[in-house]
């Protein structure tokens, strides 16, 4: 099915629909192309519909295209739920990290899972992180270690560096390290789309 | 009286039944497309929503396989989304009816 544009005498009228349409092909961009595309249409056949029935006798094509847009709302806002939720389920379908992190971006207010996600990807990037600091800071960067007292996996102050440990095994420590969080995430995106499925089965 | 503190409980109240009306009228065996939908909710229950947060509820509602939707053509050229019950959506409203039913009696209890 293919989008049809609402039809406005007025250029006025047609340069605020296609701004207001505009708005909302750039919010859902974040989405694959279909849902894109069921998004915009679904807004564009509810402002067609409203259109028609606002009561405005007589008004202006502007004026009626304006009460439409009031009714309806700000894009940016409604739309907002909509997108974190497509987003999270394409994310789930795909495993693709990039998504996963924008799906969670969106998604942060939405619940303990997903600030658990967030951060179990913080753990991720920053292991890797540390391997790249290791190459550009060798003698800083490591692992600082001392029986119940101090812990830490990256740049401390100078007093400690005697506790540092492992120094020759660091980035292999960290490349493990990273592949471990990376399989738990995996783990946990599964459960979450088997949970996911079995609600709506 | 404290307006404000009832304006926000009703405005929670009205939120979280949403779905439920949504449901209910959508069970009543006709299928609606947005607009429409919202033009019922409003002469039904008086409820004004901003009608954009329609959307992401029947999103939630069709990802939860409560509804739903397909395509139909218009002569206008522009499509309408209409949206029906699914049998696991018939089955949720008459949970959720009983269970308002049950709440609503032991408020009147009260």
């Amino acid at each position: 099915m293919n989008f049809t544009e609402v039809p406005f005498t007025d250029p006025n009228a047609a340069r605020i629909y296609r701004d207001y349409m505009n708005r909302v092909r750039r919010i859902a961009r974040k989405l694959d192309r279909a849902t894109q595309q069921e998004i915009v249409m679904e807004i564009n056949s509810h402002i067609y519909e409203s259109f028609q029935a606002e009561p405005t006798m007589g008004a202006h094509e502007t004026e009626k295209l304006l009460g439409t847009l009031e009714h309806l709302g700000q894009p940016e806002l409604f739309l907002k739920p909509l997108i974190a939720d497509q987003a999270m389920d394409q994310a789930m379908r795909t495993f693709n990290p990039i998504k996963v992190v924008r799906a969670l971006l969106l998604n942060l207010s939405n619940g303990i899972s997903y600030v658990l996600f967030a951060l179990c990807y913080l753990f991720l990037f920053s292991f890797l992180l540390l391997i790249v600091l290791k190459e550009l800071f060798p003698t800083e960067v490591g692992i600082y270690y001392d029986y119940n007292r101090f812990f830490a996996i990256g740049m401390v102050d100078s007093r400690y560096q005697n506790l540092k440990v492992a120094d020759e095994y660091f980035t292999p420590i960290m490349l493990l390290l990273s592949a471990v969080v990376y399989l738990i995430i995996t783990f946990l995106l599964k459960i979450k789309r088997s949970l996911n499925r079995k609600r709506t089965a | 009286m404290d307006k404000d503190f009832v304006l926000k409980w009703s405005s929670q109240l009205k939120k979280g039944t949403l779905s439920f009306i949504i449901l209910k009228i959508l069970d009543q065996g006709t299928d609606f497309y947005g607009y429409d939908l919202i033009n019922e909710l409003k002469n039904k229950t008086s409820i004004q929503i901003a009608e954009g947060t329609l959307y992401p509820l029947m999103n939630r509602l069709k990802s939860e396989n409560l509804v739903v939707s397909n395509w139909v053509e218009q002569s206008s050229g522009i499509p309408r989304k209409y949206y029906s019950i699914t049998s696991e959506g018939k089955k949720v409203v008459v949970e959720m009816s009983v269970y308002w039913s049950n709440l609503n009696q032991i408020i009147h209890s009260i």
